[in-house]
């Protein structure tokens, strides 16, 4: 290949990394990375696919940094693309880390840059970023208003996973706020969108949420039904997370039936999957569902701790208002 | 699309012929050599116009190069002048790439194209105008089918707005999306918004979109579900709650087919079909000054009545063995077999809820009944209105304190005894909740 006007040729170091990232081989896309050569490593996109398989490690400081190293590089040459997807990995590390203003920010930035560059699916995906945030922040009505941005988006660019969390989102706000025909609305819609996508995992999660929203509207025999058939799919499809909130629902429903020893059981079994994967939210929400149950049967130092637990474990990602909430239990 | 997606490619000279084949490969699609004068695959994502050396030649031709298809036509080339970029773009390509500087920008340019259309890929996407687009609605009865008959009509119109009618729970929206599906705005997107789960306040920027610093919780830039359904339908769900000064500019943008963020300077064009629906008789909003005549007028072109449950009673059975069915397979059961005492029970109930309500008692027969049966003592909801449930009888006529006492029980059940929400749920603060509840543990 001969490359005209003396350009230099086509060659491309990053690729193996770049083939790893997006094969979800974070490990190797790591070896392949520190591989590259000195100069490489000062390009935007190395540190871009640095920040993405840092994330899916789990190194969000360093994901972060690198995100942002590499968002500034992409600016000062005019690269809205790189920027708005560097800017997307910042602000998915600041989240992480629960510097939830930083993330709003960074995500925020990276809509505006997807709306200029019509990338709807980016722009769902920022605004879906932008309701957890929100949620977080326990501004729910915010929450629901991207979430409503979000689910639109997703359709139009026919994301069946997307539309599957963008829903299951609202159906978790939704029931939190009180609008619990609204929630078991958004539900329905979550399931049926995960079942378009043919996604086992969000299907057990929608499916999950639904049933949460079932209880609260009083039917605890159809929400305990639909709380087992989301824990089959999530040990079926080794999903710890929504392990851990199927069974958080079921202790709820087995609490609201007056069963408390199979209620506690469930309950603790939610909390050691989610410590075991290490996942604050999760384990403020199982820790949350213990207090509640602590405080139904009178142990109230039990209580207590269990509230304690989880306001540490919601501050630990600056979910500060519930932390609140929960402190004040 | 059923097949892998494509990247064309017309080329003018063989600089840089390896890095398509190199490109397609790591994006995981085919590459297509494409003759200038042949026609792009339907699954091509893009097609390159690989011009490095041939630059003046690729300007000649790319005006003569247009296709009908949703795929856009890049221009890639050795020369960096930005004033050459702007002719490439003025002659029709949709991008103009410089290599091997743009190499990564092309590669995720391309990138993001193939993960969209793998994204349209998935199963039952909605782009494509359906056989029969009513056949979500379901239903053999003389009431349905006459409104199915007058929609049929209304298909092939793209821009008639239509307004649908019908109680909570008959399939307004499943009707609006059938008249999307079914016509020629099939392709654009479908966006449905139920105006009255939106605070008033937030109505016209969720419609319209808001710019950053708009209001005190603008805090990101936003684009409205107006823009989202440019080129396609916009579902106006319950209109009748929408504001009414917001009505105002609803019709404003409906006439002038613009609409501006709020906080915005800049008004955009939009192209928009509105179906809207309602559960309440607009026509008495109208006469008591709530809902605008000229916007009514507007909407409703064509007006569409869905007849509630109990008007349609034979169309019960089949609806209940198509939830029996689709459900079973959502949760991996036997099909439930449709015995006389279901049928008996089914027919035997008013179902104010209309088809929701239907489909959940399905759900919940089918959950709790022996797997393959449905027991119609399962049948019927048995849901609780929490504060009649939790906070036990109310007598009647109650003290206002008694009123106040069974909600807050109600609320403090509901919520798990989490006072935060409870206190939230009645629209209280917290400190106010526990001064209730110190009052009914005097």
């Amino acid at each position: 290949m001969v490359a005209p006007n003396g350009a230099p040729p086509l060659s491309d170091p990053l690729r193996s990394a770049r083939l790893a990232v997006f094969g979800g081989r974070f490990l190797d896309a790591r070896s392949e990375l520190e591989l590259a050569a000195p100069d490489v490593r000062t390009s935007p996109e190395w540190q871009l696919l640095s920040a993405m398989a840092g994330w899916r490690l789990g190194e969000y400081a360093l994901s972060r940094t690198a995100a942002i190293q590499a968002r500034d590089r992409y600016r000062s040459r005019g690269d809205a693309d790189g920027e708005m997807r560097a800017e997307n990995v910042a602000a998915a590390g600041a989240f992480a880390l629960g510097e939830l203003a930083d993330a709003e920010r960074g995500f925020a930035r990276a809509l505006a840059l997807a709306d200029r560059l019509a990338d709807d699916l980016m722009a769902a995906r920022c605004a879906n970023n932008l309701g957890n945030v929100s949620y977080y922040l326990a501004r729910y009505v915010t929450a629901l208003s991207f979430y409503r941005l979000a689910t639109a988006t997703f359709e139009k660019v026919a994301s069946w996973k997307g539309l599957a969390e963008g829903w299951l989102n609202s159906t978790i706000v939704l029931r939190e706020s009180g609008e619990l025909t609204a929630a078991e609305d958004a539900a329905e819609r979550a399931v049926s969108a995960a079942e378009q996508a043919g996604d086992a995992r969000i299907m057990g999660q929608a499916l999950a949420a639904q049933s949460e929203a079932t209880a609260s509207l009083g039917d605890l025999d159809l929400a305990r039904a639909q709380a087992e058939r989301a824990l089959d799919l999530a040990t079926e499809h080794h999903d710890p997370l929504g392990e851990a909130e199927a069974l958080r629902i079921l202790s709820l429903t087995a609490r609201a039936a007056g069963e408390f020893d199979r209620a506690l059981e469930l309950g603790q079994r939610a909390l050691t999957i989610a410590e075991r994967v290490r996942h604050p939210w999760t384990v403020g929400e199982a820790q949350r569902e213990l207090g509640d149950l602590f405080s139904v049967v009178g142990r109230e130092a039990d209580a207590r701790s269990a509230f304690q637990a989880a306001a540490q474990a919601f501050e630990r990602i600056g979910a500060v208002s519930r932390a609140e909430e929960m402190r004040s239990r | 699309m059923d097949q892998r997606p494509t990247l064309s490619v017309i080329e003018l000279s063989d600089s840089f012929h390896s890095a398509w084949s190199d490109l397609a490969s790591e994006l995981d699609i085919e590459c297509v050599q494409l003759a200038a004068e042949g026609a792009p695959s339907p699954t091509s994502v893009a097609v390159i116009v690989a011009a490095g050396g041939e630059e003046d030649r690729a300007l000649d031709l790319l005006p003569s190069l247009t296709w009908g298809g949703d795929f856009p036509m890049y221009l890639v080339g050795a020369q960096s002048s930005h004033r050459f970029a702007v002719e490439a773009l003025r002659r029709g390509a949709a991008d103009y790439f410089s290599l091997p500087d743009d190499l990564n920008l092309l590669r995720r340019t391309l990138g993001a194209r193939v993960e969209a259309a793998r994204e349209r890929s998935r199963p039952s996407g909605p782009a494509q105008p359906v056989a029969d687009p009513f056949v979500q609605l379901r239903g053999d009865s003389d009431a349905l089918r006459a409104t199915v008959e007058q929609a049929e009509r209304v298909l092939p119109h793209a821009d008639v707005t239509v307004l649908i009618r019908g109680e909570t729970g008959t399939g307004k929206e499943l009707l609006a999306r059938a008249l999307h599906e079914g016509g020629p705005r099939a392709n654009g997107p479908f966006v449905a918004v139920n105006c009255a789960a939106i605070p008033s306040e937030l109505m016209e920027s969720e419609l319209f979109g808001h710019e950053r610093g708009a209001f005190t919780d603008a805090h990101a830039s936003k684009p409205g579900l107006f823009e989202e359904a440019h080129s396609g339908t916009l579902f106006l769900d319950e209109i009748g709650h929408l504001p009414l000064p917001l009505q105002g500019k609803l019709l404003r943008a409906l006439e002038d087919r613009r609409i501006r963020r709020v906080g915005g300077t800049q008004s955009r064009n939009i192209d928009v079909r509105i179906v809207a629906a309602t559960h309440v008789e607009l026509t008495a909003a109208v006469e008591r000054g709530e809902f605008r005549e000229d916007l009514y007028y507007r909407i409703n072109v064509v007006d569409l009545l869905l007849p509630p449950l109990r008007e349609r009673s034979d169309d019960v059975e089949t609806l209940a063995i198509h939830f029996a069915g689709a459900l079973a397979q959502r949760y991996s059961l036997p099909v439930p077999e449709i015995t006389e005492p279901l049928r008996a029970a089914l027919r035997g109930y008013p179902w104010p809820g209309n088809v929701r309500e239907l489909r959940h008692a399905v759900e919940r027969a089918l959950l709790l009944s022996e797997p393959g049966t449905l027991d119609p003592e399962q049948l019927i909801p048995r849901r609780r209105t929490p504060a009649a449930a939790e906070g036990g009888p109310i007598p009647f006529p109650a003290s206002l304190q008694e009123i106040q006492q069974a909600a807050v029980r109600a609320a403090l059940v509901q919520h798990g005894d989490n006072k935060s929400a409870a206190a939230r749920q009645l629209g209280i603060s917290r400190a106010r909740l526990q001064r209730l509840i110190d009052r009914g543990e005097d």
